[in-house]
């Protein structure tokens, strides 16, 4: 019986690791990879620099061209930088700009765990906790900023304040 | 002395329970069982003695909220003479338009717009959420002076279109006014919202709708006088270290910058933000009522380890200053302020604090504390070009 019941828990298991991990239900931005921050560039209609590698984490930032229409001639700004850890796995974005990105690319299969519905009094500030995911966005109706990290997987010695757009 | 403590440790938990939780219930719409919770703060009495172009600002009355600065607005009926005065309307500097809450009497009363046969509604952004609901038509009175003016309806009960709540518009979630606001005076350039929100008719779109049917800053249609902007001025300047009780903190707001002799003017881009030297570096910056803290790029500031005061600092650091410089005119002006330890202020028992603040990488955000340290600031605009270059200024000064 117990081990009728181990099988079917084996058999499970073996199914969701290949549903998770069947390349069309990947989703990249937190706990994508490397490779598919391209991906996650071409959804969010931002073009991916080079990668960068500093101490134990690497990063690429996406642009907005200002030819995309979405630019509006360059009245519209969005910026994004993705970090992804020594094995490859991204464990936190940053953003800014007057256009706000699409935060179900960037928070990957986490955005789930954002409640629908924020009762916060404050209009120009999200502040979001979880066990596994934070998330900070300031700003007005016309520019904001924000980062989401998952804070088990910070490289050793990286401090959520390095999450950051541009590099200071 | 350990009642008080008791007290205050209650206290604090019940002002942030709802600023650090994001409910979890709701999926498209909200709970239809449970009954809405609405603010019934009257408008406060203050000392203030507002001139035919001002009106008096205060701290929010309804519950739970710090740094809130709020005006009480005459809103009618158009051509009519049904007319409700609502209080605790948000004061902001950092959006754009009147919005308004549909569990105010008046707002069932005030016509919907419509166009091509369809009515019209919004969906507009905050950071904090998106509010959906009916476009309509209002006459606000500010100061001596009434305007008929395009106001949203913000209806958290409505079902809101995919295209608002999904997350390609960057939109996460629903941010009802409720409890805490009656509505907001968005007071930022340009004159409509078209570049926040999104417009439907008859449910169908988002679509382009006539400006002038466009969800617009009031204070666009004041006479001319009146209609490049407006000031904030005349708050105390409030202890660093203990903040002031809500009844001893008000001010002005001032339509049309004509007074302004003597202020900086710091010219803005499109985004609305200018560039602030702070800490050794350079920052995007903006002033905005609608932030209750200081959030800023400072490493140095150890940030609160308590998750009911996630996203505030709980160092001290007393002697901070900051540049700020406009965009595009080389003018600038030095802020000096304080950081104090949220959970110190919070235990005071106080609701205005003027150095509140927390950690954002690359920004400088001054919010309402700035506005408590006895200067006068304000936005303000070209009304003959703003509505093309979307860019404007903030004025500093005494």
């Amino acid at each position: 019986m117990k081990t009728n019941r181990r099988i079917v828990f084996l058999l499970l298991g073996i199914f969701l690791s290949l549903s998770l991990g069947l390349p069309a239900n990947v989703r990249a931005g937190l706990d994508g990879n490397q490779t598919q921050i391209r991906e996650d560039a071409q959804k969010l209609g931002l073009v991916p620099g080079p990668a960068s590698t500093q101490n134990g984490y690497s990063t690429v930032t996406l642009s907005l061209p200002a030819s995309s229409p979405q630019s509006m001639g360059g009245r519209k700004t969005l910026t994004v930088r993705e970090f992804s850890d020594a094995g490859g796995t991204i464990f936190a974005v940053a953003w800014e700009g007057s256009l706000p990105p699409d935060l179900s690319v960037l928070l990957g299969d986490r955005f789930s765990s954002v409640p629908k519905k924020n009762s916060s009094p404050y209009r120009h500030q999200l502040f979001l906790r979880t066990p596994d995911l934070r998330v900070r966005v300031i700003g007005t109706a016309r520019f904001r900023a924000g980062k989401a990290w998952i804070p088990s997987r910070l490289p050793p010695g990286f401090n959520p304040d390095q999450i950051r757009v541009q590099a200071p | 002395m350990k009642r008080t403590n008791i007290w205050n440790i209650g206290r604090t938990l019940f002002l942030f329970s709802g600023l650090l939780f994001l409910s979890g219930c709701g999926g498209g719409g909200p709970s239809s069982s449970a009954p809405e919770v609405v603010c019934n703060g009257d408008t406060r009495s203050t000392n203030e003695t507002p001139s035919a172009t001002q009106l008096t600002v205060y701290q929010s009355t309804c519950q739970g909220a710090v740094n809130e600065p709020v005006v009480t607005l005459t809103i009618c009926v158009p051509n009519s003479t049904n007319c409700e005065n609502v209080s605790n309307i948000l004061v902001d500097l950092g959006s754009t338009g009147l919005r308004l809450s549909h569990t105010l009497a008046i707002s069932s009363s005030l016509p919907q717009e419509s166009e091509n046969g369809g009515l019209i509604t919004e969906c507009y952004g905050f950071v904090s959420g998106y509010n959906y609901g009916p476009v309509v038509t209002a006459s606000v009175t500010l100061g001596n002076q009434s305007v008929t003016v395009p106001v949203q309806i913000s209806n958290s009960s409505l079902s809101a279109p995919s295209s608002c709540t999904t997350s390609s518009t960057g939109n996460i979630s629903s941010a009802p006014f409720e409890p805490y606001i009656n509505g907001i005076l968005g007071l930022l350039f340009p004159q409509d919202d078209s570049l926040d929100g999104q417009y439907y008719e008859g449910g169908s779109g988002p679509t382009t709708i006539s400006s002038s049917l466009e969800v617009q800053n009031p204070v666009f249609l004041l006479p001319t006088s009146e209609s490049n902007g407006v000031l904030l001025s005349g708050f105390p300047t409030v202890s660093t270290t203990q903040g002031a009780s809500a009844s001893t903190v008000s001010g002005l707001l001032t339509f049309g910058t004509g007074t302004a002799s003597g202020l900086t003017q710091l010219t803005t881009n499109s985004s609305a933000t200018i560039t602030a030297s702070y800490n050794k570096q350079t920052l995007k910056a903006f002033f905005d009522t609608g932030s209750n803290g200081w959030f800023i790029d400072n490493p140095n500031i150890p940030t609160c380890t308590s998750s009911s005061l996630q996203g505030f600092f709980c160092g001290t650091a007393p002697t901070q200053s900051a540049i700020l410089t406009g965009t595009t005119t080389g003018s600038s002006v030095t802020l000096n302020f304080s950081i104090e330890n949220a959970q110190t202020l919070f235990n005071t028992g106080n609701q205005d604090f003027s150095s509140l603040g927390g950690p954002m990488s690359g920004f400088f955000d001054a919010g309402f504390p700035a506005f408590l340290y006895g200067y006068t600031i304000g936005v303000g605009w070209d009304p003959a070009t703003v509505n093309t270059t979307d860019e404007g200024y903030f004025l500093y000064g005494k």
